[in-house]
């Protein structure tokens, strides 16, 4: 697994050991050992309820798991709470695009900017930054009410980055986008990922996670069935039973 | 190849405010065959399929089932003729458990289940308790267990694992149906009928292999 | 104890009033089960109701059957079938949210009462006739049962079992609760949701109705009395969590029996007070109890659990007029001669409270109904400083202060509640609040005037009041913008975004929360200074409710709305009759189903389409 250490540093972004959640008596998260490494992206994949967005918000601290640990860097965050963590340097998105409808563009980056510390001159300066890279630069005094899905999940992506995130969790960012928009956002998360963050990348589009992803877990049934390097995972009996 | 027609919008204008969804769009559903509206998000996509199903009012023109005018009844009068829509987003009742939501189709759920098995565990549990994904499913099975004359799925396939999205295909050969998507899906067969969207108004309709020919040059 | 037949005596008259708290509790969950709606019009539609059933078999001289029949199988369901198609119709079906639902029942309670008030006149009335003839049976053991209990207890029964046999046996059932959920979606599963809306609305009036014409004959009839009553059955449907029927029937039955027995022991010495105000509160403390209990899964299952007010917030305008507009009104009366400043010199006050709503809900997203017991708090608190010599200005600091620390007090356990369980914590908090300590003499008893000496005239009493008020419109505007504003906006906007984008979302609604209290606490102050005394009646929990419905009506995002709207009821009132302004304020509350954004919302509108 990706966690030997290295000259004495820790080189895990994130750590979960054993990580379980319950609801209502199921465990749909079961028992998972989950590790990013920083530079690199993680391919999380699965079936239709295996737990991979309760996972994700174990991990991001939406929800409190039931059992396990988690490790952000070398701190212990399994009862942190979310803000804490985000913080500490972890960002995510949704599943169901999560943007904040009552403000701008620019603002909504700036949201994300501003937990980091960077507000006044800094903050600005960070958010055109991001708004560029993205390609929203143009829309930066627009309202997100009315805008399409797809600028919507770049502007989530736009306010997860502006934090200088270390680990990014990224929930089925393709759902929703065109051709054009899920090839530029897999270009910001290589380029996310060629700075350092570790990235985790919940995703159905197959084609994008070979694309992407260095390496990949496979999640049924709140279990990990398979991990390995991202050719390893897809040749795996087990994974092409599931598809 | 000529089917009667299923389902028509004639010349419909749908408006928001002051904004213009639709402008004058004709799209046709022929009997048990399959139709793709495709085009980029706000496009008017999801306005063809609000019109159709009774969700939006329109302005101008026609809505036809078998060559009746439905344009003036209420949603759940057009579903009970069968003219089902799946919406995008939400589309499941969050206090039902998925038995009670399969139960509102008023038919016994096994052929459904026999044909998504994984729904079957499922069956006491609340909505609110499963994923984006099996949410999704659900509201996709609900529809189909209703046998309806005419389904509208807006972008069935969102959030469904691939193993899904292939058994949903197989269920929607020789249906008559209209699905929403960004762009002309590889499984299309090359008899379904296309309508291309552009800022709500039809700009190309033909069949899915002349499209797949034509994009080729 | 030396009888315990005693015992068995008060136990079964307690079984009257529980069975019929039982009764209006069942009708309360039914009503939510059915239409998603938490119906606390329920106690306005009970009291018209029996007005009605005297007025046809006393006034009129019907028969009784026949006047109840038309009562209870005509006009109540009438009356919802109405309340489906005018008010709470068009609020489902754009997906309102619980501060909504909230306010238009709320207006429709108020206008109920009006309507009585109006219709009937006010004075208490001892002759409404019994459905069920006052006949008592001698039970084994020679205890006496009355006929009227045992027919409650058979309504209470009958109901319940209908309900869970519609539930249970037909396809009704499950397409209610479709409906409840989500109207729209429930229509394209070709459910006409209109109709089901309109039998769960007809069924739930003819529930209230029915408590209505069982609950008259046992009290004196007033347009005020018999809703309060009915208020307080809250308690049981919150015990039920809004779901389960059995409950509903065990904690209605279960308070009255405890409430009859308490009155018997009737202990002597120090307690008896506490105890007192306990027995004669049982409902109030019921309600707080099993509101502050954690509701565990049971707020899963809630129709509305979200945590907004509304839909997602329209970008926000900046209105440069508004504050201009709103410092001539207020300023202007300075300018007049003679007493016309005494009548508005409640104004200030007012406004602060209503402003205190704009900041917790509109921009925190909480829906708080303790606002107005905010402003009791902080009105009683001067009222004691100064009975007690000290000067008005430091009572103020100390009344605002002291109220931020019971803003963190009662918000660290409350502020992580959402939607419907968040309003009815808050709404059991004001019943409390009104019941142990603003009618209690030990807090009330001995207090002189509030106001300070040295604003002896009227004139300079309202300048420093505008003054507060100004300072605290500058804290709204401070708050709401910038950085701290961003993060309010994307916390009421999306929660678990905002957290996971790292805005410290507890404690950001704890920060709102605590500033609302002292905002409400300063409103408070104003208040009893210009009233000159506390008294308890303008801290009534009902009178909250409707100064949170004022806001919802002018707009729950609007500051100037808030600042400009008590000008407007407090000219009504003195202008018409006292309790005009809550009349006008109730009529605009159903209507909120087609004013989205209320009215600064639809002003805008309008000027958006002029531009």
């Amino acid at each position: 697994m990706g966690a030997q250490p290295t000259g004495g540093l820790v080189v895990t972004a994130l750590r979960a050991r054993s990580l379980t959640r319950r609801l209502g008596g199921v465990a749909v998260v079961n028992g998972v050992d989950l590790d990013l490494t920083p530079g690199q992206v993680t391919a999380l994949v699965g079936p239709n309820g295996a737990g991979k967005s309760v996972l994700l918000d174990c991990l991001s601290g939406v929800a409190r798991p039931d059992g396990g640990r988690i490790l952000l860097g070398a701190r212990e965050v399994t009862r942190a709470p979310c803000h804490w963590r985000a913080r500490l340097g972890l960002a995510r998105t949704f599943q169901q695009v999560a943007v904040f409808q009552g403000l701008t563009v620019a603002q909504n980056v700036l949201v994300g900017a501003e937990q980091h510390g960077a507000s006044g001159p800094l903050g600005r300066a960070r958010v055109a930054g991001v708004l560029r890279l993205l390609g929203l630069a143009e829309l930066a005094a627009h309202p997100v009410a009315g805008l399409p899905l797809g600028v919507l999940r770049l502007v989530e992506l736009g306010r997860a980055l502006a934090g200088g995130p270390r680990v990014l969790l990224v929930d089925e960012v393709s759902v929703g986008l065109d051709a054009t928009q899920v090839a530029w956002v897999a270009q910001v998360l290589a380029m996310a990922a060629g700075e350092g963050t570790a990235v985790l990348l919940v995703e159905h589009d197959l084609a994008l996670v070979a694309r992407l992803a260095d390496r990949a877990y496979v999640l049924d049934t709140g279990r990990v069935v398979a991990a390995g390097t991202i050719a390893e995972v897809l040749a795996d009996e087990r994974v092409r039973r599931l598809w | 190849m000529t089917t009667p027609l299923r389902l028509a919008l004639r010349g419909v204008t749908v408006r928001r405010g002051p904004v213009v969804r639709l402008a004058g769009v004709d799209i046709r559903c022929p009997a048990d065959r399959l139709g793709f509206l495709i085009g980029r998000n706000g496009s008017g996509r999801t306005a063809v399929l609000e019109a159709l199903a009774g969700l939006v009012p329109h302005h101008d023109g026609t809505v036809l089932l078998d060559g009746r005018d439905i344009g003036s009844l209420a949603p759940h009068r057009r579903a009970a003729l069968g003219v089902v829509l799946v919406p995008a987003r939400r589309a499941v009742f969050p206090t039902l458990t998925v038995a009670e939501t399969l139960a509102l189709a008023g038919r016994p759920p096994q052929p459904i289940l026999d044909v998504f098995p994984e729904l079957a565990p499922l069956l006491p549990r609340r909505a609110t308790a499963l994923s984006g994904g099996q949410q999704q499913l659900l509201a996709l099975a609900r529809a189909l267990l209703t046998e309806p004359v005419v389904l509208l799925l807006d972008e069935p396939d969102r959030g469904l694992a691939p193993s899904v999205t292939a058994r949903l295909h197989e269920q929607l050969a020789g249906r008559t149906a209209l699905l929403t998507a960004r762009t002309l899906p590889s499984w299309a067969p090359s008899s379904a009928l296309v309508h291309v969207l552009e800022r709500g108004r039809v700009v190309w309709h033909g069949e899915a292999g002349e499209l797949r020919a034509a994009s080729r040059f | 104890m030396a009888a315990p037949g005693l015992a068995i005596d008060f136990a079964l008259a307690g079984v009257a009033v529980g069975s019929a708290a039982a009764l209006s509790g069942v009708g309360l969950v039914v009503c939510y089960r059915l239409t998603g709606v938490l119906n606390l019009a329920q106690g306005g539609i009970a009291v018209f109701t029996a007005y009605l059933l005297r007025e046809l078999a006393v006034v009129r001289g019907w028969p009784l059957w026949l006047a109840a029949a038309v009562c209870l199988l005509l006009v109540a369901p009438g009356l919802g079938v109405l309340l489906q198609f005018g008010v709470f119709g068009p609020l489902r079906r754009r997906a309102a949210g619980v501060g909504e639902l909230v306010v238009a029942s709320v207006g429709v309670l108020v206008l109920l009462i009006g309507l009585v008030a109006a219709m009937w006149g006010t004075a208490p009335l001892a002759d409404v006739p019994s459905l069920v003839p006052v006949r008592t049976f001698t039970l084994p053991g020679g205890r006496l049962l009355r006929l009227d209990t045992v027919a409650q207890l058979g309504a209470v029964l009958v109901v319940a079992c209908a309900v869970w046999a519609v539930g249970r046996f037909t396809r009704f059932g499950v397409r209610s609760r479709a409906v409840a959920d989500d109207p729209a979606l429930a229509e394209l599963a070709g459910v006409n949701a209109e109709a089901v809306g309109a039998v769960g609305w007809a069924f739930g009036a003819l529930t209230a109705g029915l408590v209505g014409v069982l609950l008259a004959p046992l009290v004196l009839l007033d347009p005020y009395g018999l809703p309060l009553l009915v208020l307080e059955t809250l308690a049981v449907a919150v015990a039920a969590r809004f779901h389960s029927l059995p409950v509903a029937v065990a904690a209605g039955l279960a308070l009255g029996i405890v409430q009859a027995e308490l009155a018997w022991l009737h202990p002597s010495g120090t307690l008896m007070p506490v105890v007192d105000a306990g027995q004669s509160n049982l409902f109030a403390v019921a309600l707080l109890v099993a509101a502050l209990v954690p509701w565990g899964e049971a707020e899963q299952g809630l129709v509305g659990g979200g945590a907004l007010l509304a839909g997602p917030a329209a970008p926000r305008h900046r209105d440069g007029w508004a504050p201009l507009l709103c410092a001539v009104v207020l300023l202007t009366p300075l300018a007049l001669r003679g007493g016309g400043v005494r009548a508005l010199l409640t104004v200030p006050g007012i406004a602060l409270v209503l402003l205190s709503v704009v900041l917790v809900t509109g921009s925190g997203g909480l829906v708080s109904l303790a606002q107005g017991a905010f402003a009791g708090l902080g009105a009683l608190g001067t009222a004691q400083l100064v009975s007690g010599q000290v000067p008005g200005g430091a009572a103020l600091v100390v009344a605002v202060l002291g109220l931020a620390a019971a803003g963190v007090l009662v918000g660290w356990p409350v502020v992580h509640r959402r939607g419907l369980v968040l309003a009815m914590v808050t709404f059991a908090l004001a019943v409390g609040l009104s019941r142990f300590v603003f009618q209690q003499p030990y807090a009330t008893a001995g207090l002189t005037g509030a106001r300070p000496s040295f604003l002896h005239s009227d004139r300079a009493l309202y300048a420093a009041e505008l003054a507060v008020l100004a300072a605290g419109a500058l804290l709204v505007a401070a708050v709401r913008r910038g950085r701290l504003g961003r993060a309010l906006l994307a916390t009421r906007d999306h929660e678990a975004g905002a957290w996971a984008a790292g805005v410290a979302v507890p404690r950001l609604k704890l920060l709102v929360f605590v500033l609302g209290a002292a905002l409400a606490g300063a409103g408070g102050v104003l208040l009893a200074m210009a009233g000159g005394a506390f008294d308890p009646a303008t801290f009534d929990p009902v009178q909250g409710l409707v100064w949170f419905a004022t806001v919802v009506v002018t707009g729950v995002d609007s500051a100037a709305g808030a600042v400009l709207a008590p000008f407007v009821l407090v000219a009504l009132d003195s202008a018409t009759v006292p309790g005009m302004s809550a009349v006008v304020v109730g009529a605009l509350a159903t209507a909120t189903g087609h004013l989205p954004g209320g009215l600064t919302g639809w002003a805008r509108s309008r000027l958006g389409a002029w531009s």
